[in-house]
């Protein structure tokens, strides 16, 4: 894979002793969208700031775009969305990207171009006159994703891009990224709204006490915890036969919340290893209600990868169902 | 190109304040001011005129007439923009450093391929000229107004312009560095105005005493200055030693006094004529005889190091600091 941050071993230990990353291996592929998960505290900030050097590490070995960390004119192939973004309050949508363009070394006649070409394509160009401090988080976002991309770079690194966005921005942020990626460009998003994340990373890392967990592509990584979800109603004799038939399988029973079907999980993603089992429970009489592929879903990906440390996983089954006796 | 963007965003910054406009009115306003004093064939005016003085030696053409615009200017300068615009100036730059710094905007600064000296220099640069542009504008005004009312070109008013600025960077550099290390505004602004008061209660104390000494040892007729006890001394003693490390901005701006008073032949006092100086103390004053100061080069050497030692402690935290 054609990598375009390769990161090994970054740690940093600030001056009050809290430790944010413990030695962290991470690798982003280009052109790939990678999302960034991990739970407060986790480093994920910590460790964007590093590799755009507001924060300096303790120990950073590790290129990006072909360069090591902390390489200055490398930033020039770089844009930059922080999370909390703040500008200066005399300043124009135009203003700011102009200053954005000639501190990236943007020249004035591309700027000219792209200003505008750039407006349009975050939906702002209405108000490109308007100074920013009247503006709303969202629009503020939209404006925040324009500089970023100010200087076409190869590398673009959002810190919650979609937070304050209303859903029809939310989409347009969606189709802009996939739109970018389509064009070789290299995201890095970090979000928690996992959902988000889900619907647009080809790759994902979790992070947990300043270390990589988990990491790889999202689909592999959820893989694991694919299962068939039964939903059957039987009498008591049925039930005992299911015990059998679905434990062998390594699956699962469960009540439904109602206590009056039963709910069986058998953890895979092949059609072919369930069918057996639905032959069986026909001959037996047990009359099957529903059968749904249920694939792991990011949030319990994350959920489960940060309760168990990153250690492997156990099938998850409906929290709130009843165990069966 | 990102220097200059640098501090072009930054002065606009500045700009988009009330009080830049405040002292820019102020500071037109005075060289209008200046600009409608002068002299006629029966004594001088203001107002373009339109109040009038008569006086028997104050008038069109002559030596008291140059005096009286080029002492006037000086007043201006010393007390305007040495003092009460730079403090003003000093409200509105006070807040550079902070700011710039704050979560979100310092991201967007950093994460561009800039390097973070140029952006020191760059922010700390569009202070100075802050207060050179304030400065520019009046200094223009009155160069103008000398042209017209002297036939006379002064270009070396304009050394004003860098003086004044010289002088604001004396202090700034102290606000620079509490800016950096607090990151609050307010604190940075607080403790330079109580370092702007020490460096003028050290340097009126230092120079209070040394005129006495100097006239005790100089051997004036006067008693009681001969008189003078071993704490004066001491006193002297410690504001010196204390002015050692500190810029001396007193002197720093009289420096340009210099330059007028090379040009004015009489001052002030002699315009207003003895007559009317009625008080006493103001009349024994004017006896003691200002002591040896240290030499241009002196004054100004001492303070730039005092500034470059300060902005090198200012940007090894800006460096390090972690955002």
């Amino acid at each position: 894979m054609d990598l375009a941050i390769d990161l090994q071993n970054i740690s940093k230990t600030y001056r009050n002793g809290v430790k944010a990353l413990a030695g962290l291996n991470m690798q982003v592929g280009r052109g790939e969208i990678f999302g960034l998960l991990g739970p407060n505290g986790a480093g994920k900030s910590t460790l964007v700031k590093t590799l755009l050097r507001l924060v300096r590490p303790t120990r950073c070995e590790g290129l990006m775009l072909g360069r090591p960390i902390g390489h200055i004119p490398t930033l020039q192939k770089i844009g930059y969305l922080p999370e909390h973004v703040l500008y200066a309050k005399h300043l124009t949508p135009v203003d700011l990207l102009n200053f954005s363009g000639r501190l990236t070394g943007v020249p004035a006649s591309v700027r000219r171009v792209r200003i505008p070409e750039l407006l349009a394509t975050v939906g702002m160009e209405r108000w490109y006159k308007e100074p920013l401090a009247n503006f709303s988080k969202g629009m503020k976002q939209r404006i925040g994703l324009a500089q970023a991309l100010m200087n076409d770079p190869e590398l673009i690194f959002l810190d919650e891009p979609t937070d304050g966005v209303d859903p029809l921005g939310r989409r347009d942020i969606r189709n802009l990224i996939f739109a970018l990626r389509e064009r070789g460009k290299t995201i890095f998003v970090n979000s928690h709204l996992l959902a988000e994340l889900e619907m647009i990373c080809d790759r994902v890392a979790i992070l947990h006490e300043g270390r990589v967990v988990r990491q790889g592509p999202l689909k592999e990584l959820t893989r694991h915890a694919s299962r068939y979800e039964m939903v059957v109603e039987t009498d008591v004799f049925g039930r005992e036969l299911l015990v059998s038939l679905v434990r062998s399988l390594g699956g699962t029973l469960a009540l439904t919340p109602d206590g009056q079907q039963t709910l069986v999980a058998i953890p895979t993603s092949r059609s072919q290893v369930v069918q057996p089992v639905i032959d069986e429970i026909r001959r037996s009489g047990i009359t099957i209600v529903s059968i749904t592929p249920v694939h792991q879903t990011l949030e319990e990906l994350f959920m489960d990868t940060v309760l168990t440390n990153g250690k492997p996983l156990v099938p998850s089954v409906q929290p709130e169902a009843v165990p069966l006796r | 190109m990102q220097l200059w963007a640098i501090i072009s965003d930054t002065y606009r910054s500045l700009q988009s304040r009330g009080l830049f406009w405040v002292i820019l009115c102020i500071s037109l306003a005075l060289g209008v001011l200046f600009a409608s004093l002068g002299c006629h064939a029966e004594g001088w005016s203001v107002l373009f005129g339109a109040v009038k003085f008569e006086s028997s030696f104050l008038r069109a053409g002559t030596d008291w007439e140059k005096s009286l615009l080029l002492n006037t200017l000086h007043a201006l300068l010393d007390n305007w923009c040495m003092s009460w615009a730079s403090l003003l100036a000093l409200f509105a730059a006070a807040t550079i450093f902070p700011d710039a710094m704050k979560p979100g905007a310092i991201d967007l600064l950093l994460s561009k391929p800039l390097g973070r000296g140029k952006l020191f220099l760059g922010k700390y640069l569009a202070a100075l000229g802050f207060v050179a542009v304030q400065t520019t504008v009046l200094v223009t005004i009155c160069f103008l107004s000398l042209w017209w009312r002297l036939h006379t070109v002064y270009w070396g008013i304009f050394w004003s312009v860098g003086l004044v600025a010289l002088i604001f960077s004396f202090v700034f550099c102290f606000t620079t560095l509490v800016g950096i290390l607090t990151r609050s505004s307010m604190a940075a602004l607080l403790w330079s105005v109580l370092f702007w008061f020490l460096l003028w209660a050290v340097q009126k104390t230092e120079f209070e005493t040394g005129r006495q000494i100097f006239a005790a040892s100089t051997a004036l007729p006067n008693e009681e200055i001969k008189t003078l006890s071993g704490r004066i001394q001491q006193v002297h003693h410690l504001a010196a030693q204390v002015m050692t490390v500190l810029p001396r901005t007193r002197q720093t701006g009289e420096l340009f006094s210099h330059v007028i008073k090379a040009d004015a032949p009489y001052s002030f006092t002699q315009i207003i004529g003895q007559s009317l100086i009625q008080n006493k103390s103001m009349k024994e004053m004017e006896l003691l005889p200002d002591p040896p100061v240290p030499s241009v080069r002196a004054t100004i050497t001492s303070g730039v190091i005092f500034e470059l030692v300060v902005l090198l402690l200012a940007f090894w935290r800006f460096h390090t600091r972690d955002f």
